[in-house]
């Protein structure tokens, strides 16, 4: 019996002891790294020792350090390794501890207001001087001044990350496809002889056609062209506040906003306007649902189900190429022509947001006031704006991955047939090469952008040899059909794409009071908004829309709105800025 | 004859009273089983949907029998960089956590029923009132900042000592004990603390076994301590690396969703091999399991009358 209490105490003792080592002195593990990086290390940082950056990185998706292949070009080059937090797995309370505390992080990306608050806090380091010896980041001029004058400051504190040298009026696009469109089966489109689609009575007639031309799929599943989710609703129902970029419109921030605007700021509406652009989606839906096109399980499945559904064939129209195109369009069913491609509609001319040389995405990279190494903390920052570094997060290692051929870049039959059991050679680091790939998410440029290199987007889907190696039947029949190479070629040319262009306006915050009054008022929307989509006649649909423009009054509906036409005016005048320029 | 009519009623009456009995039986057995039913189905329909294909499960239709049978999602989630350190850390901060927080509460329990105690009635009450108190995450993050416990595992085990709902647990218990026994000790010539370890600590088994459960489960599903305090891989406990690896699924639809500029592409990727119901199901029954096992385990020390005949007279 003793001897046994002996033994389990031993034992819980040698436990502790073990696990000592991750107590606050012990860093044997970064030791010995030093120690075998010594070499390369000193080779090429002279007598720089080994260290770790902490990134609070907003867009990051993953916690922990970057390891694998992307993490041996960041040691071989810097000496040094990233440890990523994000908010995006530590939540909202990541960001206000660690503010609080006033270590952020020695590399910082936050949203342009989370950033300015951290700046009055002094928590920011100031890198004027830094900036001013940048290889890079003096490329992105115009966003860091940009930035400045938005904090009113002639001090460079932050660099805004995505940043474009392409031009404000050239539309953003999913590389041939648009981000937004009216996504349809292209296979079952010709099936019903591709009748030309001039307005939306034509488009549900051309669904409603397709469905009963393909009622189900090969496993006796029902198909829908509407299959929506409840889970990404804000303030309004999802689907019809982006479906209204179909017909020219934005909310210029999706949550932020009541006011609708079209691109050139010619008309701005608010979300419950009669007749309406956000109105006419619901009646488009509540048409749609009559006609039997919408999903019953709308109200109760969530995204991921429906990208299962999506997946599985189940689903016929998309808005969004990446829930669609992506998902579904695999090489075999390309192959024989099936797959989902944007088709035009004579009465949509669709939003595109501009080339934003202020930075896409609303972030903003900065170095924390307490980092112990900011000398090589800028360093990395500024290699975040090269063309090397936008080369490796796109499409990974050169010579790996792709290569260069006569000017163009080109995938390696490496790069083809990359996959989640695919390793990474000895040379490059090792390891898997998809948990070896970048995990920031985040970088002073956009995808988008032209690679110097090539003269193409680094992103690969912008590569010609992609594109054109792409093409199979499901293009052909496209084009065919259409005209034109790619459905981006065939809206630019027919002037059905209005292009809103990138400013460098950022909408505020609500103040608490507005912010409250938004999110009730959002309730009210949304909740009526999917009872009208679901209406059982027409009385009810505007019964429902009557009451909730009642309700919305008294949730302080006008109160909100006055704040957010300040903001639509202000976002106005600063798109009328770029066109001016 | 008389004789002869009673036997029979009485036959009848026990053959009536038998079906009664059976049928009560059979009602209570449906009952019992249909509320195990209840109880057990939830792990029942966790388990299927991760070992099911998971366009399968994702689509949400995996009911009573798994289909595709595969345990890709199990080898997914071994694969995970860091997971058995990680284990390691998340026994240590159980076993650990959960002794300190039950010798706590039962030292601190039993000393606030000391009357000469000095201070007793304020530091009782210092005690509780963190209960009904909070300052706020920032406030104790910042405290804890101070205290040198961020990036410091004994960040999961000194803070769970002071416990206060537990203590009142204890402090209870040792109330309703016979005083006499302690009188009777002290007399003998025990020390308060030779009180508290051969008396109060045997008696009160019950509920420390209560508390250490309470403890063990809490400290083995506790993840925001680590989000928040932790920000170095060593010191990273499992449930931390499943949540990271839960939210990694879903954050990437929900930087979609907020425009942050991920391509399709890389949500295909993601999706392709595995879905975000298949990784939860998965992950939640890694994390149940082990738990379940703790309340067997401690089931032999919930045992009552320990207390019968101590004290006589």
């Amino acid at each position: 019996m003793k001897a046994r209490k002996i033994t389990a105490l031993l034992t819980a003792f040698a436990m502790t002891l073990s696990l000592t080592a991750c107590g606050q002195k012990a860093d044997t593990s970064a030791v010995s790294q030093t120690d075998n990086t010594a070499e390369t290390g000193e080779a090429q940082k002279g007598t720089d020792e080994f260290i770790t950056l902490d990134f609070f990185c907003k867009p990051a998706n993953y916690q922990g350090i970057q390891g694998g292949w992307f993490g041996k070009v960041i040691q071989d080059k810097f000496n040094l390794e990233v440890n990523v937090l994000t908010p995006a797995i530590g939540g909202d309370e990541l960001y206000q501890t660690r503010s609080a505390s006033g270590d952020l992080g020695d590399i910082i990306s936050v949203s342009k207001s989370q950033l300015q608050d951290c700046i009055n806090a002094g928590i920011i380091l100031d890198i004027t001087d830094y900036y001013e010896n940048s290889t890079y980041l003096k490329a992105y001029d115009v966003a860091v001044e940009g930035y400045k004058d938005w904090l009113g400051t002639d001090r460079v504190y932050g660099i805004p990350s995505r940043s474009s040298t392409r031009s404000a009026l050239d539309p953003q696009t999913a590389g041939s496809q648009p981000s937004v469109g009216n996504f349809m089966r292209v296979d079952l489109y010709k099936v019903i002889g591709a009748p030309a689609l001039s307005d939306t009575e034509d488009l549900l007639a051309a669904l409603k056609a397709m469905q009963e031309n393909n009622p189900v799929t090969e496993d006796g599943a029902k198909t829908y062209p509407f299959s929506m989710f409840k889970d990404w609703d804000g303030v309004y129902m999802k689907f019809p506040i982006t479906m209204i970029a179909l017909y020219g419109y934005s909310a210029g921030s999706e949550g932020a906003s009541f006011m609708l605007l079209n691109a050139d700021g010619s008309d701005t509406q608010d979300v419950a306007q009669d007749d309406g652009v956000y109105y006419q989606m619901l009646k488009l839906l509540y048409n749609a649902n009559q006609m039997g096109l919408v999903d019953p399980d709308s109200s109760s499945q969530t995204w991921d189900m429906v990208v299962e559904k999506t997946k599985n064939g189940q689903v016929l129209w998309s808005m969004w190429p990446w829930a669609s195109v992506d998902h579904f369009n695999t090489d075999q069913r390309a192959d024989k022509g099936i797959g989902f491609q944007a088709i035009p509609v004579g009465d949509q001319i669709i939003h595109a947001d501009g080339y934003n040389q202020y930075g896409n995405y609303g972030n903003v990279l900065a170095i924390g006031a307490n980092c112990k190494n900011p000398d090589r903390a800028f360093e990395f920052l500024d290699w975040m704006a090269s063309p090397e570094y936008m080369e490796l997060t796109n499409a990974g290692p050169l010579g790996l991955t792709w290569e260069i051929i006569d000017g163009k870049a080109v995938k390696t039959e490496y790069g083809k047939n990359v996959d989640d059991t695919t390793t990474v050679p000895e040379e490059y680091g090792g390891g898997s090469y998809k948990s070896g790939s970048y995990v920031f998410n985040e970088g002073v440029v956009l995808a988008e952008d032209i690679d110097p290199n090539t003269g193409e987007s680094y992103s690969p889907t912008g590569w010609s040899s992609i594109i054109e190696g792409d093409r199979k039947k499901l293009q052909e029949d496209w084009t065919e059909i259409f005209g034109e190479q790619t459905p981006v070629d065939y809206l630019l040319k027919h002037d059905l794409m209005e292009v809103a262009p990138g400013t460098d306006y950022s909408f505020p915050a609500d103040s608490s009071e507005i912010a409250t009054k938004r999110s009730q008022c959002g309730e009210v929307i949304t909740t009526a908004s999917w009872n009208m989509v679901f209406a059982g006649n027409d009385d009810e649909f505007h019964a429902i829309w009557e009451q909730m423009k009642k309700e919305l009054t008294g949730f302080g509906y006008e109160d909100v709105l006055e704040t957010d036409r300040q903001k639509i005016n202000d976002l106005i005048s600063a798109r009328q800025k770029v066109l001016g320029k | 004859m008389k004789q002869g009519r009673r036997e029979k009623s009485a036959a009848e009456y026990r053959k009536k009273n038998v079906w009664q009995e059976k049928l009560f039986q059979f009602v209570l057995y449906a009952v019992f089983g249909l509320f195990t039913l209840i109880c057990i189905y939830p792990f029942y329909y966790l388990f299927i949907n991760s070992i099911s294909a998971n366009n399968l499960s994702a689509r949400g239709k995996i009911f009573l029998l798994p289909q595709g049978i595969h345990f890709e999602n199990y080898v997914q989630i071994i694969q995970l960089p860091g997971l058995l350190h990680a284990a390691w850390i998340s026994l240590f901060r159980t076993v650990l956590g959960t002794l300190g927080t039950v010798l706590g509460s039962a030292f601190l329990g039993f000393m606030f029923t000391q009357e000469n105690m000095w201070c007793r009635k304020f530091w009782y009450r210092f005690t509780i009132a963190t209960m009904y108190f909070s300052a706020g995450i920032i406030p104790w993050y910042l405290t804890m900042n101070n205290l040198g416990f961020t990036n410091n595992i004994w960040a999961y085990v000194i803070p769970a000592v002071v416990q206060p709902f537990n203590i009142i647990l204890v402090k209870t218990y040792v109330e309703s004990t016979p005083k006499e026994l302690q009188e009777a000790a002290s007399m003998d010539g025990a020390g308060i603390l030779q009180i508290f370890r051969r008396i109060i600590l045997p008696l009160s088994k019950p509920i420390l076994a209560t508390v250490s459960i309470f403890a063990a489960v809490g400290q083995w599903n506790s993840f925001q301590d680590t989000l928040i305090l932790m920000t170095k891989e060593k010191c990273y406990t499992l449930q931390f690396i499943l949540y990271t690896y839960i939210n990694q699924a879903s954050s990437l639809a929900q930087a979609i969703k907020s425009g942050q500029g991920i391509s399709g592409a890389q949500i295909a990727d993601l999706t392709r091999t595995q879905t975000t119901t298949s990784v939860q199901m998965t992950v939640a029954i890694i994390v149940v399991f082990p738990i379940l096992l703790v309340y067997p385990f401690f089931q032999r020390f919930f045992v009552k009358g320990v207390m019968i005949g101590s004290v006589k007279g």
